[in-house]
């Protein structure tokens, strides 16, 4: 081979090497593009399987002082203990949207709602509902007679409702509203037309 | 013998031998017997152990796998008759039936001997003391009389004091904080340490000249140790100082008091019919006495603050100033008055109810404040309709409020209506909120809002204070000549 041929074989296999490298540096950023995830895509709650249906929820509101019933559409399943707490999470979403006319802190929730015998209700909140709610007869009455008249409404048949943090019972829910005792659905129904 | 036979011999001599084995069992069994309710409490810095003592030929056995199993590391291994425990490195041995035993490598003679029964290491409980003290090698304290052991430097001590003064206080200062059960019966209270190595440093029984408080007794007895407190009032018991200080006073040292003028010469107002014929959920053995006291409840209080109205404003301060005005006033109208909270102390929901019951209140109000809304707000019980017939020689403590709700629903309305006229706005409201339900007596909760267009300051104002306790305590002399004229 001529001394020639060897150097344009060899800026050839130079000009290769080259290229080659920033081929691989491209391929090495696209990858690392693909690796970024856009967003978390895991799902953090079941589906919720059911159709559309119009549910009343009363909602408080502290600069009454009272109860008001709004009527909103959401997708309710079959089973009785998941409609409660979907009602439930209908009206808590309620009253943590910013135009809330009764906030409730922010992360407060409905753990689970149990159905027992088709007469009792049994309210599951964490914690965050109770130790962040703000404290007063009213404010904690509001929030209480809300919960127990919505799931009456939309559940005829409880008579009886009981309310637990995080699976355990608890005097009051902020100093003064009574969770140790079984509310009676009867006596808050007459104390929700007091508070229309 | 034909085979047969010796078949059935075999199998009877079988049967024999089983039914005596069960004998043997059931006889072994019940040598061994429990002790009824005998207990046992080892207190070490640790942790406090209590054990049900186990009788065996008539002397009290403990077993001892559970005391040191509170005390250190234990490993146990059982090898037919003999036992081996390995305490914090230590090996003690002992043998069912012996009284002759190994500790840490020394002969042990206990008075009585070792018995093995059902997985159970036990011991004559005369013996454990010195037994644990060789095992442990830490100074050991038997109070057998109290049944109660202490271990190393696992004491309580406390001193009693006694402040005699307009208001008696009967003061236990405590070296450690302390958690004990307070009861209460006609005439005395009852302080028991369940759990607390507490032991006195004064004489047992102490007796004072006081016509309220007569004597303060300390006791130990199956394991507990109990402070006996004798009155001719009821006593309320009150913990600061972090659960170090027990202060015991009578609860009309609280904060009854006699209006300063007496009230004019009319028949005395009974209570409310009801009141006057329903006893109270205590049992309270001396007559109702037909007076007409009211009960003001200022709520919360000490570390219970209630309602942050403000960055600096809690609700037990709110309640307590407003508490102190309706007193002021209702005196001024010749109303006696028992004020629950008068100074920044704690009192739980339960004594609250127990208080205005044993008082027999004519009235009960507890008084609250909220920053949400405007005005007044006055609440009776929420109580099921269907239990307001409840009435009879025993009114159960969780609707002892059922046979009164009738009444408390008057006297709210006669104290909306009082307000209402002094310009002053006001809802009457149904409310599930301790302690209504547990009062056997009309019983009201105000909640006091700030005026509509008025901040939360206003709340402390004194004249929206003044016309408020004026309001309500014309409004209770209203409610008292109506339930005379009925």
């Amino acid at each position: 081979m001529s001394p020639r041929a060897l150097k344009v074989s060899l800026v050839i296999l130079l000009a290769a090497v080259l290229g080659m490298g920033l081929y691989l540096r491209s391929l090495t950023h696209r990858a690392e593009l693909i690796r970024e995830p856009a967003a978390d895509l895991r799902p953090v709650s079941a589906p919720v399987n059911g159709t559309p249906e119009r549910v009343a929820l009363f909602v408080a509101s502290d600069a009454s002082g009272g109860l008001q019933r709004e009527d909103v559409q959401i997708a309710l399943p079959q089973d009785h203990s998941q409609r409660a707490r979907e009602i439930l999470h209908a009206l808590i979403g309620r009253y943590q949207t910013k135009d809330s006319p009764h906030p409730l802190p922010g992360g407060a929730d409905v753990k689970d709602v149990y159905i027992v015998n088709d007469k009792t209700a049994v309210i599951d909140v964490n914690s965050l509902f109770a130790d962040a709610h703000r404290s007063g007869i009213l404010v904690e009455e509001l929030t209480v007679t809300s919960m127990i008249q919505t799931l009456a409404a939309n559940l005829p048949g409880i008579t009886r409702v009981k309310f637990l943090v995080e699976g355990s019972e608890r005097q009051t829910l902020a100093g003064h509203a009574d969770l140790s005792n079984f509310y009676d659905v009867a006596a808050v129904a007459a104390l929700a037309s007091e508070l229309h | 013998m034909p085979w047969t036979e010796r078949a059935k011999l075999s199998r009877a001599s079988r049967v024999l031998a089983a039914a005596c084995a069960l004998a043997l069992i059931l006889v072994c069994t019940k040598a061994v017997r429990s002790a009824d309710e005998k207990r046992l409490t080892i207190y070490s810095a640790a942790r406090t152990t209590s054990v049900f003592l186990v009788e065996y030929n008539r002397t009290d056995y403990v077993d001892l796998i559970p005391v040191l199993d509170g005390l250190g590391r234990l490993d146990v291994k059982q090898d037919g008759r003999k036992w081996k425990l390995r305490f914090n490195g230590d090996e003690s041995q002992f043998q069912e039936g012996k009284a002759k035993a190994k500790v840490r490598g020394h002969d042990f003679v206990l008075p009585r001997e070792f018995v093995s029964d059902r997985g159970r290491a036990l011991v004559p409980l005369s013996t454990l003391a010195s037994l644990l003290q060789a095992m442990l090698r830490e100074p050991v304290r038997y109070h057998p009389a109290g049944r109660r052991i202490f271990v190393g430097a696992a004491t309580n001590l406390y001193s009693t004091q006694f402040l005699t003064g307009v208001s008696p206080r009967l003061v236990f200062n405590f070296a450690a904080p302390v958690s004990p059960t307070v009861a209460n019966e006609p005439g005395k209270m009852h302080i028991i340490f369940h759990r607390d190595p507490v032991i006195a440093t004064g004489p047992d029984a102490l007796t004072f000249k006081d016509s309220a408080i007569s004597s303060a007794t300390y006791a130990e007895n199956n394991g507990e140790a109990e402070i006996t407190i004798s009155a001719s009032a009821p006593l309320l018991a009150n913990f600061s100082n972090g659960g170090k200080t027990l202060t015991v006073t009578p609860a009309l040292a609280v904060g009854v008091s006699k209006p300063p003028v007496p009230i004019p010469a009319v028949t005395p107002a009974p209570p409310p019919s009801s009141a006057a014929v329903t006893p109270a959920p205590l049992a309270i053995p001396s007559p109702p006495q037909r007076r007409f006291l009211v009960v003001i409840d200022p709520s919360h209080g000490g570390d219970e603050r209630g309602a942050a109205l403000s960055d600096t404003l809690a609700e037990k301060d709110v309640t307590l100033a407003l508490g102190r005005n309706l007193r002021n006033e209702m005196q001024s109208r010749g109303i006696e008055v028992l004020l629950l909270r008068d100074n920044d102390s704690n009192i739980s929901a339960d004594q609250r109810a127990i208080l205005a019951n044993t008082n027999r209140a004519a009235l009960y109000i507890t008084i609250h404040a909220g920053s949400v809304g405007t005005g007044v707000r006055l609440y009776t019980s929420l109580i099921p309709a269907d239990t307001e017939a409840v009435r009879g020689k025993f009114i159960p403590w969780e609707v002892a409020q059922g046979g009164f709700l009738n009444s408390s629903r008057a006297v709210a309305s006669t104290l909306a209506g009082e307000l209402q006229s002094r310009r002053l706005e006001v809802r009457v409201l149904s409310a599930s909120l301790p302690p209504l339900n547990h009062v056997a007596a009309p019983a009201i909760a105000v909640e006091v809002a700030p005026r509509a267009g008025a901040g939360v300051n206003d709340l402390t104002s004194l004249p929206y204070q003044q016309a408020l306790a004026s309001g309500l305590a014309a409004g209770v002399v209203t409610a008292r000549s109506r339930a005379e004229v009925r």
